[in-house]
């Protein structure tokens, strides 16, 4: 449940944070995500799109229809400007976040 | 296409309502993510039957995933909202400017709002486009319903007193018009209603205040006899409710869920419409003012029966499978 409300937090700045790599599909990031985090990001595929268009309204993203070699149509998302802009705020803050919780939950631990 | 992927993908396109364009790209999509991912399990031994159902369950319900594109989708800018409410302000400027009484003033607002719902319906339908396709489809029902009447009653006439109360020619008229009209009214409605019944719902919201407008003027000698003294009064009032419908409009364009855009709808025009009513009929009680607003809601809802009648168009799913066959893809 926790892992959960953690993950919509982030949506945004790991879906960003894929597409700032290469132009991606769906189910490309869907592999992606779950390869690099080693099985712990597993998104309900189907809410995957939504955020994928969500962030394609908000002119974050831009989709576009290719052909692959192996004749399969796909729709790649390639990073905007805007995208690549907003995304370096999020890390920023998330940097920000990350190291003030750090801060407390090391200083918690330690006790 | 497996029958799995077809009934997956005609639950999702029966709940998506965001146009056809919007749709097609969706459901490519959805279906592009199954095929991947049912073949990745096939190569790692599943049966194809299996590796659908697997793919299928992986993407989870049809619904969700439309109710999450619908609350992206849905919301127009603020400028399309304001391009809806539009004719609704002109229609309200109409009234209380009196321009009504005008046939050159009434012929002129009306080939520019035709125009313009036209212009726009060709140029993939945006959403603003339905209030003003609305108002344009407003005079040919009237003129058919007024032709139907006319016509009974001619008939009824020849029949008793042995003669027409019109010149011939009118019902030659009436009889080209009226079966000339319905198919293209009707073929209108269906295509608003298929991409969305509450886009006719939006469509149809001045056809209660035209028509209830258009009796209270019959009885008091016809839109010819209008005089403007007489009328200043409810003018004013039903410039204020069609205000009232602009305000609605924009709203309703600028909600993302769709239950709250239908609540706006079934709440506020019922409101609206009964106090235009009262000040056509002040004598109205409040029996006759829940039944207006009864029929109102009935008639407001009526496109979501429709919807239902329509039989489903499954074009679009054969389209998919010759697209995809012509890229020479499994």
């Amino acid at each position: 449940m926790y892992r959960r409300e953690l993950l919509k937090g982030s949506t945004e700045t790991l879906l960003l944070s894929l597409l700032a790599l290469e132009p991606m599909y769906g189910y490309q990031m869907v592999r992606e995500m779950d390869n690099r985090s080693n099985g712990y990001f597993r998104f309900k595929e189907g809410t995957l799109y939504s955020a994928l268009h969500r962030l394609e309204e908000d002119g974050l993203i831009d989709g576009r229809w290719r052909t692959s070699a192996s004749g399969q149509n796909r729709r790649y998302y390639h990073m905007t400007a805007k995208g690549q802009k907003f995304l370096e705020s999020l890390l920023e803050e998330w940097k920000s976040f990350s190291h003030a919780a750090n801060m407390i939950i090391e200083t918690n631990a330690s006790q | 296409m497996s029958s799995e992927v077809r009934v997956y993908l005609k639950n999702l396109k029966k709940s998506l309502h965001l146009g056809p364009r919007k749709e097609t790209e969706i459901l490519r999509e959805i279906r592009s993510h199954v095929e991947e991912r049912a073949l990745e399990l096939q190569e790692q031994g599943m049966s194809e039957d299996a590796s659908m159902e697997e793919a299928l369950r992986g993407l989870g319900s049809p619904n969700a995933i439309a109710e999450g594109m619908y609350n992206t989708h849905s919301r127009t800018s603020l400028g399309d909202a304001a391009l809806a409410s539009v004719p609704h302000i002109l229609t309200a400027l109409y009234f209380s400017l009196h321009l009504w009484s005008n046939l050159v003033w009434i012929a002129l607002g009306y080939a520019a709002i035709l125009a313009i719902a036209v212009g726009a319906w060709r140029s993939g339908r945006p959403v603003w486009v339905y209030p003003w396709v609305g108002y344009s489809m407003a005079a040919p029902v009237a003129i058919w319903f007024f032709a139907f009447i006319t016509l009974v009653t001619g008939v009824w006439s020849l029949l008793t007193e042995g003669s027409l109360p019109l010149h011939p020619l009118a019902y030659v008229g009436i009889l080209i018009y009226i079966p000339l009209a319905l198919p293209v009214l009707s073929a209108v409605l269906v295509r608003v209603v298929r991409t969305d019944w509450i886009f006719a719902s939006l469509m149809g919201l001045p056809f209660p205040f035209i028509a209830t407008w258009l009796v209270f003027l019959q009885g008091r000698g016809g839109i010819l006899a209008y005089q403007t003294e007489q009328f200043q009064l409810t003018d004013g009032y039903t410039s204020m409710g069609l205000l009232a419908l602009a305000i609605t409009t924009a709203i309703f364009c600028r909600i993302r869920q769709r239950l709250y855009k239908l609540s706006l709808l079934l709440i506020a025009i019922p409101v609206v419409f009964a106090l235009v009513y009262l000040s056509y009929r002040s004598e109205a009680g409040p029996l006759g003012l829940i039944l207006m607003s009864a029929i109102c809601v009935a008639f407001l809802l009526s496109p979501y029966l429709l919807e239902s009648r329509i039989a489903s168009d499954d074009e679009w799913l054969d389209s998919m499978d010759v697209e995809r066959s012509s890229t020479g893809a499994g």
